[in-house]
């Protein structure tokens, strides 16, 4: 099945894209598909992805379909063919 | 109060906004008719409310508890180098005063809380997100959820930025969206440009609503992305079970 993953902020650097079309096996969760792009983007990507090393205390927001996916089971949430995955930096300022 | 009609100076100071379609003589006095309130008088809130000022919004609330510091120089732009140490909501008063004479500004000293919010912010058609902080934004996105009144929220952080406009029973709120709290930042990495891109970008939800032009920014986010000058729409969803919001709370 396929999933469309839409990147923002320094991800598009990362993925060098906005967004992508990715082949998922049945039942992924979401953290297998961020293990998935960050064998094929790398450790920097990983470490974006969830807040550790150098981004250490970074929270992202992942909207599945435009829902938080802490509405559902977090990052152990299974995808479903053509969902939209969108991960977005935090934004605070005024 | 009574509904105000148009003054032969305010025909020629909103002439060519009146022009657009849609917008008219009705428009204009729609806004002249409206009440806003502007939390937060910061990188957000000073082009806000001076555009708010400049299109004729009858009423302006403004409430900040803050006094301008050096370092909001390079983004609030209300504030000049002569107003530092002065709070900004008297600040933004004066100019907002002799940029349009005719609206009147009100200046709150405060901060926002769940226990004056009701006071602070009071009754007003449509409130704009000048906040820097989570805790207040959820709070006034409670209060407008409860009372009916649209939100227009908008954050900022370097080159990057978020829009959507929050109107009850009509998409999510911002609790939905958020359904913890995100964390909040001591000091953000801003380029003064971008929360004014913001702020006009809130102005214009705020028009339009008042005036009841255009499609809203409802269930929807915008993201732009200064670094890369893309603006990008992503999709937000109402629970239905939002503490805040759901018909199944």
């Amino acid at each position: 099945m396929r999933v469309k993953v839409k990147y923002f902020a320094l991800l598009r650097e990362l993925a060098g894209k906005r967004e992508e079309d990715v082949e998922i096996d049945e039942e992924t969760r979401v953290e297998e598909l961020l293990e998935k792009l960050s064998e094929r983007y790398g450790e920097r990507f990983r470490d974006y992805v969830y807040g550790v090393g150098e981004f250490r205390g970074l929270t992202l927001m992942f909207l599945l379909n435009g829902r938080n996916i802490e509405l559902m089971d977090g990052f152990k949430t299974r995808l479903r063919d053509g969902d939209t995955l969108s991960i977005l930096p935090p934004v605070v300022g005024g | 109060m009574s509904f105000q009609e148009l003054t032969q100076s305010e025909l020629e100071r909103y002439d060519r906004q009146i022009l657009i379609p849609g917008w008219g003589l009705e428009g204009q006095k729609r806004l002249k008719n409206a009440k806003v309130a502007v939390v937060g008088v910061g990188g957000l809130g000073c082009p806000a409310s001076l555009y708010l000022t400049a299109v004729g919004v009858g009423k302006i609330r403004i409430i900040d508890k803050e006094k301008f510091e050096l370092s909001n120089l390079n983004r609030q732009i209300l504030g000049y180098q002569t107003d530092l140490g002065r709070f900004k909501v008297h600040v933004a008063r004066e100019k907002l005063k002799m940029l349009n004479p005719g609206v009147e500004v009100e200046p709150i000293v405060a901060e926002v809380t769940r226990d004056n919010v009701h006071e602070v912010v009071g009754d007003v058609d449509v409130v704009v997100d000048g906040m820097d902080n989570w805790r207040t934004r959820l709070v006034l996105n409670e209060y407008c959820v409860s009372h009916g009144i649209p939100f227009i929220h908008a954050a900022v952080s370097e080159m990057y930025g978020q829009i959507t406009t929050i109107v009850a029973g009509n998409g999510p709120c911002l609790k939905c969206i958020f359904p913890r709290t995100p964390p909040e930042a001591e000091k953000t990495p801003v380029l003064g440009a971008t929360p004014a891109l913001l702020a006009s970008l809130q102005v214009m939800e705020v028009v339009k609503l008042i005036i009841g032009i255009g499609e809203p920014l409802i269930g929807r986010m915008l993201f732009i992305d200064g670094r890369t000058m893309r603006f990008e729409e992503v999709r937000v969803e109402k629970r239905e079970d939002c503490p805040v919001c759901g018909s199944k709370r």
